[in-house]
């Protein structure tokens, strides 16, 4: 990774944090049911968390052709980026990040599988983000925060994608994406 | 991330005004965040800025199709279907809104501000560049969006646009998730 790219990051890593303050003033309007909006960044906080955990242990516990090696640890370090980018937009709202996971349910079974087993589990949990993201954005009431956690849904479709191929799928099979396995 | 929160070189009031819609709607609704008439009529003009780059995606993929072989072809053809389809949808939602979805120009008409697409990298990168300016269409409507389902959605098709550009960046001999926080900008 180069300099240049790492400060890159961490501009739009400090870009989401920033914006969640920028229009507090003016929220989006919503319904009262709806989860705040530092529930939602705690709630994204902990999906990364958990990415990053099975990613550092798969890499840990399995051997893995090279390609996919280079894929697992460019998804690894970009979930890292995710977590430090949305710990400090919710630390912005005044909320600590929540403490990060020890284990990660179905994970060891994925592990004691191989790599295409891991494979599957990793594109399932990949869904479950984009799930997450897109209730997220229509929930969302700082209209700041919401090019950011795009921003992140839109990599963790690309993470879709690659696994897809990795695993013998067409990459892109649908024309919206929704999240759906 | 374009995290100011505010659209980069627009702000709702010009983007109504440029457009000439519903000054007097606007006027009434002052700073209307909400999703009555200002915020449907707004939503109805962001959404036909995303349609312009959908067109042009289309037009650029069956331009681009033919100069490529392969798996490329095979991949970009499936992903002008897919264009095709994100057409139909915001056309679609543009009428929902009462507004009038705008018209693809002219083959030609796109062409002329191509860049040389001589070979098979020329063409990847060129639809890598115009996925990323629909990714940046829709996240940079996404704060203004008023209505929650139209938001949703937007993120459905910058993500979608997002892994196209992922395929096409591998099929290029590039790393296929060059950046975390994917924002079209690169």
């Amino acid at each position: 990774v180069t300099a240049p790219a790492l400060s890159r990051r961490r501009a739009l890593g400090l870009a989401l944090a920033t914006g969640g303050g920028a229009l507090l003033s003016r929220p989006l309007p919503g319904r009262a049911a709806d989860p705040s909006d530092a529930e939602l960044l705690t709630r994204a906080v902990e999906i990364e968390q958990r990415a990053t955990f099975a990613y550092s242990e798969a890499l840990r516990a399995l051997v893995f052709d090279r390609r996919t090696t280079r894929l697992v640890e460019a998804m690894h370090e970009q979930e890292l980026e995710h977590v430090e980018g949305l710990g400090r937009a919710l630390r912005r709202l005044g909320r600590r990040p929540p403490v990060e996971p020890l284990e990660l349910r179905g994970l060891e079974r994925a592990l004691a599988g191989g790599q295409r087993r891991f494979l599957a589990f990793a594109l399932a949990r990949e869904a479950g983000a984009v799930r997450f993201y897109r209730e997220a954005l229509g929930q969302l009431r700082r209209p700041g925060l919401l090019p950011g956690v795009a921003s992140v849904m839109a990599n963790r479709g690309q993470h879709m994608a690659v696994l897809r191929r990795a695993l013998g799928r067409d990459p892109v099979p649908l024309a919206v994406e929704t999240g759906e396995l | 991330v374009s995290g100011g929160g505010e659209h980069p070189g627009h702000t709702r009031r010009s983007l109504l005004a440029a457009t000439g819609v519903a000054a007097a709607g606007l006027a009434a609704c002052g700073d209307d965040d909400g999703d009555g008439r200002a915020g449907r009529e707004l939503d109805a003009v962001l959404m036909n800025i995303a349609l312009d780059s959908e067109h042009a995606l289309v037009a650029a993929y069956a331009a681009g199709v033919r100069r490529l072989r392969g798996r490329s072809r095979r991949t970009a053809r499936a992903f002008l279907a897919h264009e095709r389809e994100h057409v139909r949808i915001v056309a679609r939602e543009v009428r929902r809104l009462g507004g009038k979805p705008h018209e693809a120009k002219l083959p030609e008409d796109y062409r002329r501000g191509y860049p040389a697409l001589e070979r098979q990298g020329d063409v990847l990168r060129f639809l890598v560049d115009l996925e990323g300016a629909a990714v940046r269409a829709y996240q940079d409507a996404l704060p203004k969006l008023s209505s929650p389902r139209l938001r949703r959605l937007a993120g459905s098709l910058a993500t979608t646009e997002a892994e196209h550009s992922s395929i096409l960046l591998a099929a290029a001999g590039r790393s296929p998730l060059p950046e975390a926080f994917v924002t079209g900008k690169s």
